[in-house]
């Protein structure tokens, strides 16, 4: 954007979104979990179906006074006027993460 | 001539995947860090050399949002060409528990670089990181540059602001700044205290 001819706004975004539900259950995957969702609204656990462990839960604690609604980015202009668009779609993204994570974790 | 960079925010995710790219690009950059006790330069400890050595490329001052006289000086020794504003408080929850300093960094902390550009008359070029936060209660879907501002929290209210004020310096003083409105992006350096970091 800088080396753009005018100085100009833009968005730069995917066009998509995902829910933290999708990431934990595409990450899941690379973890050898296969997530399953029980119980309701701040109740609701993700439990790994072959062992029956629960995975993750909700914590309050981390809840905003106030939240956001659903953010979906529109790139045209960007790819019109400089020719940017994304190149790492959020299944590559997820696995590129779990993969270094992974490699933390048998550092330690 | 080598191209010189400042970047604040430098030791974040997106700083130094920044530094990175300049520094591939032949740039000679410059990074703002923030004084502190503890290390918190591990995202570009990789990138760093001896600063006396030769072939040095990354040099890093301490600095801070809060303080102009302390950006004027750096942006007048440093000379930069280009100018990346990634420093910031960037935790939304955390902007509900200091709303003051979120403003004060993320809204008055672009002003100030504004300022310092302006009155030191140097040709820089400008970016500032905006945020999809500013959309909050989406006015429409998918959002666009078109599409008004409706911010939830303190974070995406400061971030507004530094979005207009970079718009107005850009209007009013003929500056080369721009606003890049980023939504989500995460990465294994995403901060630990982020949701996607957090579910890992």
């Amino acid at each position: 954007m800088l080396q753009a001819e005018k100085p100009e706004d833009y968005i730069l975004a995917t066009g998509e979104t995902h829910s933290v539900r999708e990431f934990v259950e595409e990450a899941g995957k690379h973890f050898d979990f296969e997530i399953v969702w029980e119980g309701k609204g701040i109740e609701e656990k993700g439990i790994d179906k072959k062992t029956g462990k629960i995975i993750i839960e909700i914590d309050p604690k981390y809840f905003r006074p106030a939240e956001v609604d659903l953010l979906i980015g529109d790139y045209s202009k960007v790819k019109k006027d400089l020719g940017w668009e994304p190149k790492t779609s959020f299944k590559e993204l997820v696995k590129i993460m779990c993969e270094e994570d992974l490699k933390e974790v048998s550092k330690k | 001539m080598i191209k010189k960079a400042l970047i604040t925010g430098i030791t974040g995710q997106d700083g130094s995947y920044l530094a990175e790219l300049l520094l591939e690009k032949g740039y000679e950059v410059h990074g703002i860090i923030r004084r502190s006790s503890s290390f918190n330069t591990e995202r570009i400890d990789h990138l760093l050399k001896d600063p006396h050595e030769k072939g040095a490329h990354l040099f890093l001052h301490h600095g801070d949002l809060s303080d102009s006289s302390n950006i004027s000086r750096l942006i007048e020794k440093i000379f930069p060409d280009e100018i990346y504003n990634l420093g910031a408080q960037s935790h939304v929850r955390v902007s509900f528990d200091m709303p003051e300093y979120t403003g004060d960094i993320d809204g008055l902390g672009t002003l100030r670089i504004l300022d310092a550009i302006k009155d030191s008359r140097i040709k820089t070029k400008f970016y500032q990181a905006s945020s999809s936060e500013m959309f909050g209660l989406v006015q429409e879907v998918p959002q666009k540059e078109t599409t008004p501002f409706y911010p939830r929290s303190p974070y995406g209210v400061a971030k507004v602001y530094a979005y207009w004020i970079t718009k107005n310096y850009r209007e009013s003083y003929n500056l080369f700044a721009v606003n890049g409105i980023l939504f989500n992006h995460e990465s294994p350096r995403r901060g630990k205290t982020f949701v996607t970091k957090k579910l890992l």
